[in-house]
């Protein structure tokens, strides 16, 4: 009995053909010994022999070709195969992964301080610190030379400015159909124009001297005007009103004037932010 | 020392895509003839046969490197067939019945040139009918056994590393399948096909 379960045991070998010189010499001397162990065997030969009949067939060359191909159409359907900027992403996360720092409360204390610094600076430009008034260091015009702000000249230039754009704009304003030319209050006009016209030529050989180049021309074009206004006959006289109006216009005075205070608040921010 | 093939893991850990496209090559066959041995149909065996390359390429990096590639392949791939059954058998169907039987037919039709007889050749596809019947009358895990065994010629001790069971399983396995096998041949006693020549042994 002991004999026939170490024969089955050797069933599956046989059947494989793998049997050991040993095995095989006992294998066959009991198979002729057992006839119930060798009509086992030959049962399971036979099946074997007839389930090996069974035969493959080969999809063919261009199944084989294509074979790669459809799976890559496979795993780009399943959004295995990444694009070029997911991996580039990946690599970015990956690499800081890779930066094993030890300890992490180094890591830590780092960040927080990153932090506290983005916030100060984050501070000091939304909420700038107060003023005090004390301690302003805005410099006294007398004290600086040259044409930026805070000097008397800017100051002389930007009065000079100011008061001759009113005067246009008093001019430009006035329309003769609806309005009286009272209204002017020409005389006041004549006087003002006559003052501005005096402080021109010394403001003018000033910033010549310092280069500015763009505030002299307006100097020079606001006095062609300033002399228009300052010898208007009388107020009646709509045509010269009218020649005035339109030397503003044809010389683009207004435009150039408020290039010029552009110009010069920027400069002012400039200057604070120096300050 | 690396083998190639834990250089061909590493490249393709390393997101290499050609190592990927190799490891395909030296694998397509054996995984899809496999495949084809445990269902029985080329459309399951090809569809079987990329998803376990799907599976390969998403978990390459749990792969144990002490571990043999060829078994991990292997293991997904009956994994798989075994899965796929198990899915289909919940849906009712025929065996060999209809479009399956067509399919085995237009399947088997390469024998065509061998038999210029036509009763050979009807009787050889038959045979062919009959094999795929039987396999279907074991249990899943008994037929990647005796697929393995006989259609791939692999020895007890690869199957049991690829099934990740014993030795002594993989024998049980085996002699339970051979017996039902038998008992559904029963019929085909006496037949001069089934006659055993002693060469077998």
């Amino acid at each position: 009995m002991n004999r026939c379960k170490q024969c089955k045991d050797l069933f599956d070998d046989a059947l494989c053909r793998e049997l050991n010189k040993e095995q095989k010499l006992f294998f066959e001397n009991h198979l002729q010994e057992c006839p119930k162990c060798r009509a086992e065997f030959k049962k399971a030969s036979a099946m074997l022999n007839f389930m090996k009949k069974r035969t493959r067939k080969d999809p063919g060359p261009v199944f084989w070709d294509d074979y790669r191909e459809k799976l890559q159409d496979r795993m780009e359907k399943e959004n295995l195969l990444h694009t070029k900027s997911e991996k580039k992403q990946k690599t970015f996360f990956q690499f800081f992964q890779s930066l094993n720092f030890s300890p992490r409360w180094i890591v830590q204390a780092a960040a927080a301080l990153v932090l506290v610094v983005i916030g100060i600076f984050i501070g000091r430009e939304i909420f700038p610190p107060a003023k005090n008034p004390g301690t302003q260091l805005e410099p006294s015009p007398v004290l600086v030379s040259g044409y930026e702000p805070g000097t008397k000249l800017y100051h002389r230039t930007h009065n000079f400015i100011e008061r001759s754009k009113v005067i246009l704009l008093t001019m430009n304003n006035f329309d003769p159909k609806t309005e009286d030319s009272y209204v002017l209050n020409l005389p006041y006009q004549q006087r003002i124009s006559r003052e501005l016209l005096r402080q021109a030529g010394g403001l003018k050989s000033q910033l010549d001297d310092l280069d500015q180049r763009q505030l002299t021309d307006l100097i020079s074009d606001l006095e062609i005007i300033l002399l228009q206004v300052a010898n208007l006959d009388s107020d009646s006289d709509i045509s010269a009103i009218e020649l005035v109006k339109n030397g503003v216009k044809i010389r683009g005075i207004l435009f150039k004037i408020q290039l010029t205070d552009i110009r010069q608040s920027i400069n002012k921010k400039k200057k604070s932010k120096r300050i | 020392m690396k083998t190639d093939e834990t250089k061909l893991v590493d490249r393709i850990c390393q997101g290499q895509i050609g190592a990927f496209h190799e490891l395909v090559e030296l694998y397509k066959k054996k995984v899809y003839y496999l495949a084809y041995d445990m269902t029985g149909d080329h459309h399951d065996a090809e569809d079987i046969s990329q998803e376990v390359f799907i599976k390969v390429f998403r978990h390459i990096k749990k792969f144990r490197k002490d571990a043999a590639l060829k078994s991990w392949i292997y293991q997904i791939t009956v994994n798989t067939c075994i899965d796929v059954q198990r899915k289909k058998s919940k849906k009712p169907q025929i065996l060999m019945e209809g479009a399956e039987m067509d399919s085995l037919h237009r399947q088997n039709n390469w024998t065509e040139n061998r038999h210029s007889d036509p009763e050979r050749h009807a009787e050889a596809n038959m045979i062919q009918q009959r094999i795929q019947q039987l396999l279907h009358k074991v249990s899943p895990k008994e037929r990647s056994v005796f697929v393995m065994r006989y259609y791939n010629e692999f020895d007890t001790s690869e199957i049991a590393k690829i099934l990740d069971v014993s030795t002594n399983t993989i024998k049980s396995l085996l002699f339970r399948a051979r017996k039902k096998l038998q008992k559904e041949l029963s019929f085909y006693q006496g037949n001069p096909q089934m006659e055993v020549s002693h060469e077998s042994m």
